[in-house]
């Protein structure tokens, strides 16, 4: 009866209400239920001053430093760096807590010895000396010693499936400990520059860890968590359910001796909210640090425009965005005069355009970041003398000429059939520029001139956009004539030494069948390959070495395998409202980036606003 | 009976082919996108700076270790089995080993939550309205309500919630921006817990509320116009029912039936998350986890989630096909007749 069913009725939504409500508190959701087998004294999460608007946060806002990332966590329990998905990128554990032996400060040139005092070689370059520095210890008290880079290195020796296994195999002959702050170590072949595998980003060979809590776990599956690390800060949780990784700083890191002393008590790290929201967040000071990448220059205006309180610190990117490669199987593109002709189609000024946030987005010839980065201000001469010689020898120059590109083409047996350039067999000339989408990457945009200019000059050329994750396989197939993208300096950058290019830019036959990643681009070159095996035994600093240089990027540059058209710039944002003595553009004490593991040493510079 | 039974019985055999040809699809449609797994972390590392060297070793070892290096059929066979005959959905790629059924189970009852609470309200809020709507057309009332659903019907749910986030968030302070619940408040089975659920569930859900409410009216509107004109209502009017009455016992009844059809299957996709909301609200749910999962590959994740969605829609659509003859005498006599 009617009756009856409306009060079955009222039930059913009643009980259904409270299912919802039930499932919703406790159903699989376990929201960071905090993590007390840390190191040292267990954290627990602090009552937050009232901050409705972001939700909150589990610690006092003016004891904290909160920034942005733009990736979404999936991994909350991991601190491997040996095994894919073993770390959550991002999360502030590559930043403030995970250290490296030493660091390249790339804004100021300076060397930083942080775990070590420094190292040394024999005079055949085989043997390597790491002098540890006295007092360093992990998070949980212990000392960090010679032991534990011993350890690691072996590690990786005896796991071939490990990240790094590869390096450890083709250098390191065996490793030990004189004693708790000497180690040595034994190399199959003599390397004057084997002190960047324990550099920021130099290798997996400088991730040392912990020996007390590594011996006896499989580092296939060892978690480290939480991450026992030398690093100032320590996990305080993981909000899971907030994609929000909170980091302590702790009262006994070693660094204090050395005048390194963290500001913020607290550091957060999130994923960035929708640019709108984040917007808010910043002119409001919830966000001390958003990330560059989904906080562009006209977001940083507008932020500007309503808060005094909004700084920046704008520094290049060590990938300048250009021609990546050249397809150099190609007929035409296996001659480096028609590199050199479609290079000057590159309108320079007219693609630094694209990116207005940097006053800096200079569009130099350099493939590697200049010349703002002060470590690799050696170099900068060394190009331009290179640049100058090319000029008078082959009378190419890196500038915008449509009509000089033109005629080396015409030189070269590629002629106008009317309006159409075609081949020295008469078939019409047709190009593929390989690309990432328009929605993910700016180069595309790089690409789309370039295509517009070659077509101007009577080539057929066409984009060919793919997903991000098919670049690499479409690269190596040759499915190409130009890659248009990032190009690699990173190994140059950040080393800050140009041998690093000079080798990855050579064609070793062998590393290509081996290594899926190194793609199809590189090539080979008797003469340079002689002045990187020479420089490779010859230490940087030495005067013998300059010549070598010269004549390395010299040759790099006339072989035009890559085509730099602008240096795209990262708008560092702060917000003064809780921290200040950010880097800025006056005063770049340190590269600002927040998601470089050098980020740390930012912290150790700012203090709490008055 | 025995022609119910078969009717029964064609349905659930229906179903068990339609989940296996769903399964079948998905499974060999995201191998289609581009890009390995692990290939994809490595490029990733490189790209921020790691030095990767000897990378085809270690591709090679979790190829193996995650089965990609097995031909696809190998793959799909044992996937097959896996999944229907030991109900495991796999290991999470991009979390390894950890299970794709915990991960799914750590965002689900927040999805379950947010989507199903908001579905309800939206459902319920749309029938009333649009029953009401459509008894009262031609008047002022319906005017502005059906001016009004078809405006709002069409605009983006996660817009209205940019709008939300910046109007009652930011602009008046009157509620989190974003959340599932406040940081500071300790998750369980206490009032302080629900009471911060339930304040930050209220942003998300009333945008999602708001464009289904509307949506839900307009369609029942149309559906109680149709009805209307049915001879039965004039007889009902004839005989002089109080209006009341016929609206309750002729015409929302009436218009119920193909409206529950149409909420089970809203109710089933709830499990799919929604990204955008979960985005601009920052809340736990299964939309972010599968965008994650398949900008990292993660092929066991994303057939965990999708497949979940397919069975939960297919089994909304057996239980509504498996109780309509129960609610519909009509229905029970044409699958007698059939």
């Amino acid at each position: 009866m009617r009756g009856e069913s409306g009060r079955k009725g009222t039930r059913t939504t009643a009980g259904l209400a409270a299912l919802a409500l039930v499932l919703g508190a406790c159903g699989g959701t376990e929201p960071s239920p905090p993590q007390t087998d840390v190191p040292g004294e267990p954290s627990a999460p602090v009552a937050s001053e009232p901050d409705v608007a972001s939700g909150g946060l589990p610690i006092p806002r003016s004891e904290a430093v909160v920034v942005d990332t733009d990736t979404t966590y999936t991994t909350f329990d991991g601190a491997n760096l040996f095994i894919p998905e073993g770390s959550q990128w991002g999360s502030g554990y590559h930043q403030v807590v995970n250290e490296w032996s030493w660091y390249l400060n790339y804004a100021t040139g300076e060397t930083i010895n942080h775990r070590i005092e420094g190292w040394e070689y024999a005079d055949d370059f085989e043997t390597f000396t790491l002098n540890v520095r006295e007092g360093v210890t992990w998070n949980d008290g212990e000392p960090f010693t010679a032991d534990d880079i011993v350890f690691t290195i072996q590690m990786l020796l005896d796991n071939p499936d490990l990240i790094g296994h590869s390096v450890a195999d083709e250098w390191v002959e065996s490793a030990e400990a004189e004693d708790d702050l000497t180690a040595v170590i034994h190399l199959k072949k003599p390397n004057p520059r084997f002190e960047h595998q324990f550099r920021m980003w130099g290798g997996a060979l400088g991730q040392t860890v912990a020996q007390h809590v590594w011996e006896g776990e499989d580092p296939m599956t060892f978690r480290n968590w939480p991450p026992v690390e030398t690093g100032p800060y320590q996990l305080q949780d993981v909000y899971e359910d907030f994609n929000m990784f909170v980091w302590e700083r702790r009262e006994d890191y070693w660094g204090q001796e050395l005048g390194l002393e963290a500001g913020p008590r607290y550091v957060v790290y999130r994923t960035a909210p929708p640019p709108d929201i984040n917007l808010q967040e910043v002119v409001q000071g919830e966000v001390d640090a958003p990330l560059p990448h989904v906080f562009p220059w006209h977001m940083v205006e507008a932020a500007r425009a309503v808060s005094e309180d909004v700084v920046t610190a704008s520094y290049l990117d060590p990938n300048p965005i250009g021609i990546y490669g050249f397809n150099i199987k190609h007929p035409l593109l296996q001659q480096r005069e028609a590199r050199w002709a479609v290079a000057m189609l590159l309108n320079r000024d007219k693609l630094a355009e694209l990116y207005p946030a940097a006053e800096s987005s200079v569009a130099s010839p350099y493939p590697w970041p200049a010349p703002d980065w002060e470590s690799m201000a050696r170099f900068t001469p060394m190009a331009e003398a290179a640049l100058e010689r090319i000029e008078a020898e082959d009378g190419f120059s890196y500038e915008y000429n449509p009509e000089r590109a033109a005629e080396i083409l015409d030189e070269l047996g590629y002629v106008l059939d009317g309006e159409v350039r075609v081949t020295p067999e008469g078939d019409p000339l047709s190009l593929v520029l390989l690309t990432r989408p328009a929605t993910l990457q700016e180069e595309f945009y790089v690409a789309e001139d370039l295509a517009a200019e070659l077509r101007a000059i009577g080539i057929d050329a066409t984009i060919k956009s793919v997903d991000p994750g098919a670049y690499p396989d479409t690269i190596r197939e040759g499915a190409f004539d130009i890659a248009v993208g990032w190009i690699e300096a990173v190994p140059s950058a950040f080393a800050s030494d140009i041998v690093f290019g000079l080798d990855w830019w050579r064609w070793k036959e062998a590393e290509i069948a081996a290594d899926p990643l190194k793609d199809q681009i590189t090539f080979s070159n008797a003469e340079l390959d002689e002045v990187v095996d020479q420089l490779n035994t010859t230490l940087p600093d030495d005067p013998a070495a300059e010549a070598l240089y010269e004549e390395g990027i010299y040759l790099l540059m006339r072989e035009m395998l890559a085509a730099p058209a602008v240096e795209k710039a990262f708008v560092q944002t702060f917000s003064t409202q809780h921290w200040t003595g950010w880097p800025s553009d006056e005063d770049m004490y340190h590269v600002p980036y927040n998601w470089w593991p050098e980020f740390t040493f930012v912290l150790f510079g700012i203090e709490p606003r008055e | 009976m025995a022609r119910v039974a078969t009717y029964y019985a064609a349905r659930l055999a229906n179903y068990l082919v339609v989940l296996l040809i769903a399964f079948t699809i998905v499974f060999f449609f995201l191998r289609l996108i581009p890009g390995d797994p692990v290939e994809n972390y490595l490029q990733s590392l490189a790209q921020q700076g790691f030095r990767i060297e000897g990378s085809a070793q270690i591709i090679a070892t979790y190829r193996e270790k995650f089965g990609l290096d097995q031909p696809l059929l190998v793959q799909y066979a044992a996937a097959l089995e896996r999944t229907f005959l030991h109900l495991d959905l796999g290991v999470s790629l991009m979390n390894y080993p950890q299970p794709v059924e915990s991960s799914i189970m750590v965002r689900l009852p927040w999805s379950i939550w947010l989507l199903g609470v908001s579905t309800v309200i939206a459902w319920v809020l749309g029938i009333a309205a649009g029953t009401v709507t459509g008894w009262l057309r031609g008047t002022a009332f319906d005017s502005v309500f059906y001016n009004l659903s078809i405006s709002l019907a069409q605009v983006p749910q996660y817009l209205v919630g940019l709008l939300l986030v910046l109007i009652l968030a930011y602009a008046l302070g009157l509620f989190p921006a974003g959340g599932a619940y406040s940081a500071g408040v300790a998750p369980g089975l206490n009032l302080e817990f629900f009471g911060s659920v339930l304040y930050y569930t209220t942003l998300p859900a009333l945008s999602i509320v708001i464009v289904s409410a509307f949506f839900w009216l307009l369609t029942t509107r149309a559906l109680t116009v149709s009805i209307l004109g049915e001879d039965y209502i004039l007889f009902a009017e004839a005989k002089g029912l109080r209006r009341l009455r016929i609206l309750n016992r002729y015409i929302l009844r009436n218009t119920l039936l193909p409206q529950v059809t149409g909420f089970a299957v809203s109710l089933a996709f709830i499990v799919n998350g929604f990204f955008l909301i979960e985005w601009i609200f920052r809340y736990p749910g299964l939309g972010s986890l599968l965008v994650a999962a398949v900008g990292q590959r993660d092929f066991n994740t994303v057939q965990g989630i999708i497949l979940l969605s397919i069975f939960t829609v297919l089994t909304a659509n057996l239980i509504v096909d498996l109780i309509y003859p129960l609610i519909d005498p009509r229905i029970r006599t044409a699958a007698e007749r059939a």
